[in-house]
């Protein structure tokens, strides 16, 4: 890896972060560059969907500080953070139920109403919804009555279609057919070829490795591992640990 | 009482906590009752005793029915009045004596309740509170306009004191009755929460859906419940009558059903000590601040919104809101999941004989979408049969025809030879199809013990007057239901979290709680709707070996799964859907190499 000049575009440095009197992460510190796909994977209750919550400002630290570009972001609200364009989509879907699976993508370009124009929001939603075909078929229903994979399907269109510099995906996989797993994790790598920035957390460990630059294991709120998946995909440990039999999708 | 021996060595059951509880309730408030009785003389001090100890009667009515099974239905002071109203006039108007007219009064409140809270049957939330605010508003306007009978805007003054076996009772032993009767009144509600009854209305308030799924027949639930409350608020009506001697209109205002809400809001609905603060605080507050009696409405306004905002969860429980938020899984212990117990020994009963379920010739469709056509299925005892598909392929719908929350198009569903299409979902649990959720619904507020308790209501719920009353037998059923929630527990690996709120625990062990809670409602077929979601490879392989004992231990079950190493591994059958129609059947090896469903589902990581 050369010395970028550039700060990278998410920094964690040294975070805790818990609920209440319970605290969930110690001291993790981590970094993302610019165009890089970094998995986080661990056990349930590890602290990974409290990582993610934390980043995107849901949840105050109790110390450490997160950065975007050099800059600290941990002491902005959580709708500013989004601002900047660190999108992150929550474990348990959160579509507008009462609103179509196209007023859901508009929403999701709210942000870029002012900037770009409506024709332009209208043409990537179009573009998104045929890298969606499911969602394509039911474009005029409701969210609400849409089967789960569905939903979960459209939450994931629905960040992508606002641009974001980082996008941060609580799995993503959850709900999911193996196909569409597939196509999804497709989508992921095509957006990086787009110069996206994505941090995924995954309890298909395998597969996410499988498509990520890097990753970090997290074990009751701490990293203890970290590496290229190259280096994570060989380790026994890792391989016992989490991956399991390594062909989740090919039975 | 030796109920909790039955739990041998299991973690206690709750009971002994509760009887210290109650015997606490008891000796407090009767000290408290005792000294206010003998110390005051001041006429004006009694009148506002009177007035605190009815409040707390009606308050803890409503805690019953908008505290713990939070049905939005307020019109409690139209139910208090006609308590006393009916009390008043049977004894001005028709010389029945006061120990008669006062229940019968009181059954009549509970009936009035009951009609008040027939809404509740398909209504809830906002809806609710606007048919019962419109309901209390007419309600009001019949004391009104009621003519002679009562008294009109003026009201009914003079109605004679209580009346005992002949004697008139004096202003302060008057008030030693109302004293013993609001006591009464906190044991009774204090036995309610601890009880089956009390437990069912908690999961009512957390999830209908869920409580429904365990066999809980819910309109019943709420009948009872209605009754219940609104008979305790019309004894407390009557009270109010033959006590203070005089009542207007003004009784049963929506207003009055409005500060009602508000002492039980600012107290902590749903707890036990709150509708005591709460009740207490707004009544004596604005008569010890008399002077400024022109203001009272501003102050019950100004202290309404400083008490949703600072402590919405009310004053009982004032840490709740700054402590815990709703969504934090807390950081737990990683466990030995499911190797501790046999699983297959928390099956109550392996129904002898029990019936297969199918699906037979299923078709429904949404708007124009037809999501499920002419699908069959069957699972038989004993077998674990998957369902798998694209998503948006039927699976879901499958599940929710086959447990009566949709009504199929065509076709029907059989257990054994019995026909349970479209049933209420409560009866079709009772028949022993039971599901779980895509998205966990567990009853958050309620600990593990307590979620998995819910379940053995349908089958034994005892009567709700015992519940009130805190019968042995009662204490008896809530031990029993205790003892097998424990079993249930450390079968999944759960008992270290058993006295944990079910919303605190990890996604992980929010699924297995939710099977362990499907299994307490003692099904003979289990639907489960994507357990392994979200579930790391090492929990996965450990809701597999759960899943095999309880084949072997004769349960059937229907898996909707995505995690294919899951499907291969447990399933007997696998039955697959496209676009709401059957794509294949058969066994795992028949399914993996069948062509068709490699496309139009593995993708292409399993054609290679």
């Amino acid at each position: 890896m050369g010395a970028s000049s550039m700060p990278p575009v998410l920094e964690v440095s040294q975070l805790s972060a818990g609920y209440g009197c319970s605290s969930v992460l110690h001291d993790v510190s981590l970094s993302i560059d610019q165009g890089e796909i970094v998995t986080v994977i661990g056990a349930n209750g590890a602290g990974k969907s409290t990582l993610l919550r934390t980043i995107s400002g849901l949840l105050k630290p109790s110390g450490g500080a997160v950065l975007h570009h050099g800059r600290r972001i941990d002491m902005l609200a959580a709708p500013d953070i989004a601002r900047l364009g660190l999108l992150h989509i929550p474990e348990n879907r959160h579509v507008f139920a009462d609103q179509t699976t196209e007023d859901n993508l508009l929403l999701g370009a709210y942000l870029r109403m002012r900037t770009d124009g409506q024709a332009t929001i209208l043409r990537d939603m179009e573009s998104m919804l045929d890298r969606f075909p499911n969602l394509k078929e039911r474009r005029k229903s409701l969210a609400g009555v849409l089967s789960g994979g569905e939903q979960q399907m459209l939450a994931i269109a629905r960040a992508l279609i606002g641009k974001p510099k980082l996008l941060m995906l609580d799995e993503p996989s959850l709900g999911l057919a193996p196909a569409i797993v597939e196509s999804v994790f497709a989508i992921l790598l095509e957006e990086r070829a787009k110069g996206a920035t994505i941090v995924l957390v995954e309890q298909l460990a395998y597969q996410a490795l499988s498509i990520a630059d890097r990753g970090y294991v997290l074990r009751q709120g701490r990293i203890v591992m970290q590496g290229s998946s190259a280096e994570l995909l060989a380790r026994g440990d890792i391989q016992r640990a989490y991956l399991g039999s390594t062909d989740h999708g090919a039975v | 009482m030796a109920q909790s021996d039955s739990a041998g060595g299991l973690p206690a059951a709750p009971a002994p906590l509760a009887t210290a509880r109650r015997h606490a309730v008891l000796a407090v408030a009767l000290a408290a009752a005792a000294a206010a009785g003998l110390l005051m003389s001041d006429p004006y001090a009694i009148y506002l005793a009177r007035l605190c100890l009815i409040n707390i009667i009606v308050v803890y009515a409503l805690n019953i029915t908008l505290g713990y099974a939070g049905q939005a239905s307020i019109s409690i002071a139209a139910v208090f009045a006609v308590g006393a109203y009916g009390s008043a006039v049977a004894t001005m108007q028709y010389g029945v004596p006061f120990v008669l007219a006062w229940p019968v009064a009181s059954l009549l409140a509970g009936l009035f309740g009951v009609l008040a809270a027939l809404p509740t049957l398909r209504l809830a939330g906002a809806y609710l509170a606007m048919v019962s605010i419109a309901f209390n508003v007419v309600a009001e306007q019949i004391f009104i306009h009621g003519g002679t009978t009562t008294g009109g805007p003026i009201g009914l003054p003079a109605i004679p004191p209580i009346e005992i076996a002949g004697f008139s009772l004096t202003d302060s032993q008057a008030l030693a009755v109302i004293a013993a009767c609001s006591v009464l009144a906190i044991y009774c509600v204090a036995s309610f929460r601890d009880s089956q009854w009390g437990r069912a209305a908690v999961a009512l308030r957390e999830s209908e859906l869920a409580a429904a799924s365990l066999g809980i027949n819910t309109v019943r639930l709420k009948i009872a419940l209605f009754f219940a409350s609104s008979v305790m608020a019309g004894l407390a009506g009557g009270l109010y009558a033959h006590s203070v001697a005089y009542i207007s209109p003004d009784i049963g205002a929506i207003l009055a059903s409005f500060v009602f809400v508000l002492m039980l809001i600012l107290g902590g609905a749903g707890t036990l000590w709150g509708p005591l603060i709460g009740a207490g605080l707004l009544t004596l507050v604005p008569h010890l601040l008399s002077e400024l009696q022109k203001y009272h409405l501003l102050i019950l306004g100004i202290i309404l919104l400083l008490a949703v905002t600072r402590m919405p969860k009310g004053l009982a429980r004032p840490g709740a809101l700054l402590r815990r938020r709703k969504l934090s899984p807390v950081q737990e212990k990683q466990r030995p999941a499911a190797q501790t117990g046999a699983v297959e020994s928390v099956l109550l009963s392996p129904a002898p004989g029990a019936g297969s379920l199918s699906a037979q010739g299923i078709s429904k469709a949404f708007g124009g979408v037809r999501a499920l056509s002419d699908v069959s299925v069957e699972i038989t005892p004993g077998m674990i049969r998957g369902i798998i598909g694209p998503n948006g392929s039927g699976k879901s719908t499958l599940v929710n025809v086959l447990t009566g929350y949709y009504t199929p198009d065509a076709g029907r569903v059989m257990v054994g030879t019995r026909d349970i299409t479209a049933r209420p979902t409560a009866e079709i649990a009772q028949a022993g199809i039971v599901r779980t959720f895509q998205t966990p619904r567990l009853f958050a507020d309620l600990s593990v013990q307590e979620n998995l308790m819910v379940g053995g209501f349908s089958r034994r719920p005892g009567s709700l007057a015992g519940a009130l009353l805190g019968t042995a037998e009662s204490s008896a059923i809530s031990a029993l239901a205790a003892a097998n929630a424990a079993m249930l527990a450390a079968a999944f690996g759960l008992h270290d979290a058993l006295h944990q709120k079910a919303g605190d625990l990890s996604q992980g062990n929010q699924r297995l709680l939710e099977i362990a809670r499907a299994l307490s409602a003692s099904p003979t077929i289990l639907l489960l709707d994507e357990p392994a979601a979200g579930l790391s490879h090492e929990e996965s392989i450990n809701l597999c070996t759960v899943l095999e004992r309880l084949r072997a231990g004769g349960l059937g079950i229907l898996l909707i799964e995505h995690h294919m190493d899951v499907v291969m591994r447990v399933c007997d059958r696998i039955t697959v859907l496209n676009r709401g129609t059957l794509l294949a059947e058969g066994t795992p090896r028949e399914i993996r190499d069948n062509a068709a469903v490699q496309e139009a589902y593995l993708g292409s990581k399993a054609a290679s």
